[in-house]
């Protein structure tokens, strides 16, 4: 390796170190707690379809369409106000978030995939593990965003932890299982934001 | 003066942060979002205190550092943070730091390329 290339890979670790360990400001609080306002509106929507008969793969249908409306909402939002606040540092943060949020969307992807596909009598299962995936998240972003993310991210586990119970004696998956742990967690999340946006000063 | 009639201006190279000390106090909050204290950022960068205390003074004026006084239990204790604004100048000082090492590597490369077909067979 020529004394160049080094100088390049020791650039590029900085900048690594560097989006790291910057808070990362792209998620705007309002659009985080729309995000929960959809969550309990398809919850409700969901259980009124529900009283008419079981919602079978309609239901995971359902959900896996929310959440890329809800990533997507996050996502345009997130990319606008990187740029706006982040500046020069944008990109940099967004390819750092995004490594941090690939791994789990995956993993996210995969396990609903493979059970809906080999085993879609245990589907129950899902949200308990959605909510386990989401809180895992919010644990390792703890460095990235404000501290108290943990408080969400908690409830996510606490949740997640109650659905999986809760689906184990069922053996169906209900709505609320999904609706009052999502829309609970993400105005937590929104308000842990909007609370440190106004101790920052910044938006 | 426009990007491309001097494509080698590197007017983005801040002098605040081209001086091999505070490249290192700066380098070494970068990757402490809560900070460091004057104790560690002086063994990090191998510096003295009256050096270190004077950077970062300039740091500070210029708004790129931020010096929090205060105590830890009944010692006094100081905590340096970089700002907003130091992070996203020490951003965009990297940005073209990269870029100028990219460039004299792709002019090194080139450099090698032509020697080698100059060279008898």
């Amino acid at each position: 390796m020529s004394e160049i290339d080094r100088a390049l890979s020791e650039l590029a670790f900085i900048q690594d170190r560097f989006a790291a360990s910057t808070r990362f400001r792209g998620l705007a609080p309002l659009a985080v707690a729309a995000t929960g306002v959809i969550a309990l509106l398809v919850a409700a929507t969901e259980s009124i379809a529900a009283t008419r008969g079981p919602l079978g793969s309609d239901f995971v249908a359902t959900w896996v369409a929310t959440a890329i409306v809800a990533a997507g909402l996050l996502g345009v939002e997130a990319l606008g106000r990187a740029r706006r606040l982040h500046a020069g540092m944008a990109e940099m943060m967004l390819a750092s978030t995004l490594r941090l949020l690939l791994p789990f969307g995956a993993a996210g992807a995969v396990i609903t995939f493979v059970i809906m596909r080999a085993a879609p009598d245990v589907a129950w299962i899902l949200p308990g593990l959605w909510q386990m995936l989401v809180a895992l998240l919010g644990f390792s972003a703890v460095g990235t965003l404000p501290k108290a993310i943990m408080w969400p991210a908690g409830w996510y586990f606490l949740s997640g932890t109650v659905t999986l119970l809760l689906g184990a004696y069922s053996g169906t998956p209900d709505p609320w299982m999904m609706g009052a742990p999502f829309g609970v967690g993400q105005l937590l999340v929104a308000f842990v934001l909007q609370r440190e946006g106004a101790i920052d000063g910044g938006e | 003066m426009g990007g491309n009639e001097a494509p080698f201006a590197y007017e983005g190279l801040d002098r605040i942060f081209h001086e091999r000390a505070r490249l290192g106090i700066v380098t070494s909050l970068a990757g402490h979002a809560e900070g460091l204290g004057f104790a560690e950022l002086k063994m990090l960068c191998g510096l003295t205190d009256g050096n270190l205390s004077r950077h970062l003074q300039v740091l500070e004026e210029a708004g790129l550092v931020n010096l929090d006084k205060g105590y830890e239990g009944k010692r006094p204790f100081t905590r340096c943070i970089l700002t907003d604004t130091g992070r996203d100048r020490f951003a965009a000082y990297l940005d073209v730091l990269s870029e100028v090492v990219r460039k004299a590597s792709q002019a090194n490369a080139g450099a090698r390329k032509s020697s080698s077909k100059a060279r008898p067979v």
